[in-house]
């Protein structure tokens, strides 16, 4: 009867012996595989997920991608057309100024009477 | 009168938003490594602060968060299809005349 107890606790040890070195083997070439993965590919490898600069340093450089947003205008290049803006800008302020709405001459805006009502009362 | 001034207001805000993006594509390299650096562990803590401060002082219109992306017919900063760079109303105009290759309005 003892004898029997033993075998069988025998027996129980050594099945786990021999399920943690399969265990053991499996672990490492799990990680030889990693390894090998991470030189091939060029990756770098964390596995303790520390805090690193490589996370920024891995991303694509976008900033020309970003300038090129906006298309250059091609009116801006076209001589005839920038003229013809110039000369509406020109009309445009002709008109007003023929209506009493252009700019003030020096000391007669609103801010130099402002000034000059502020001035007087102290002298 | 209004709608001119409008019009005009958004070609100034795009061009303000333009001006934006040259300096976030001056600025990117500097800013990325100084980003890098402060995140490093193996550098000393003085290093990293300097970093830090070298990051604060950039100048905050190279900063990519802000840039908004406009509509680049109408400067509208909302509802903007990054695809075609410009907004809802202009695409729907746009794709409804067939102006935009291989864009057809689905009906089944």
């Amino acid at each position: 009867m003892f004898n029997l107890r033993l075998l069988k606790a025998c027996i129980s040890y050594k099945e786990m012996s021999f399920g943690s070195l399969k265990s053991v083997l499996a672990e490492a070439a799990i990680k030889g595989v990693t390894e090998a993965r991470a030189r091939i590919f060029g990756h770098i490898l964390n596995p303790t997920g520390q805090r690193s600069a490589h996370k920024i340093l891995r991303k694509k450089l976008i900033g020309e991608k970003v300038s090129q947003w906006y298309p250059h205008d091609i009116r801006h290049d076209d001589p005839l057309v920038m003229a013809r803006q110039e000369q509406e800008r020109l009309e445009k302020l002709e008109m007003l100024k023929r209506r009493g709405k252009g700019p003030p001459k020096k000391g007669q805006g609103k801010k130099a009477a402002k000034r000059n009502k502020v001035s007087t009362p102290g002298k | 009168m209004a709608r001119n001034f409008s019009v005009l207001a958004e070609e100034k805000r795009c061009m303000k938003d333009h001006n934006r993006r040259l300096m976030a594509e001056k600025f990117e390299v500097k800013r990325k490594l100084y980003k890098a650096l402060v995140r490093d562990p193996e550098l000393p803590n003085e290093l990293k602060e300097k970093h830090r401060y070298k990051l604060a002082k950039l100048p905050r219109n190279s900063s990519f968060t802000r840039i908004r992306n406009r509509c680049i017919l109408t400067g509208r900063p909302r509802a903007v299809y990054q695809l075609f760079r410009m907004s809802r109303i202009c695409f729907r105009e746009l794709a409804s005349r067939g102006a935009l290759m291989g864009i057809k309005k689905a009906s089944w």
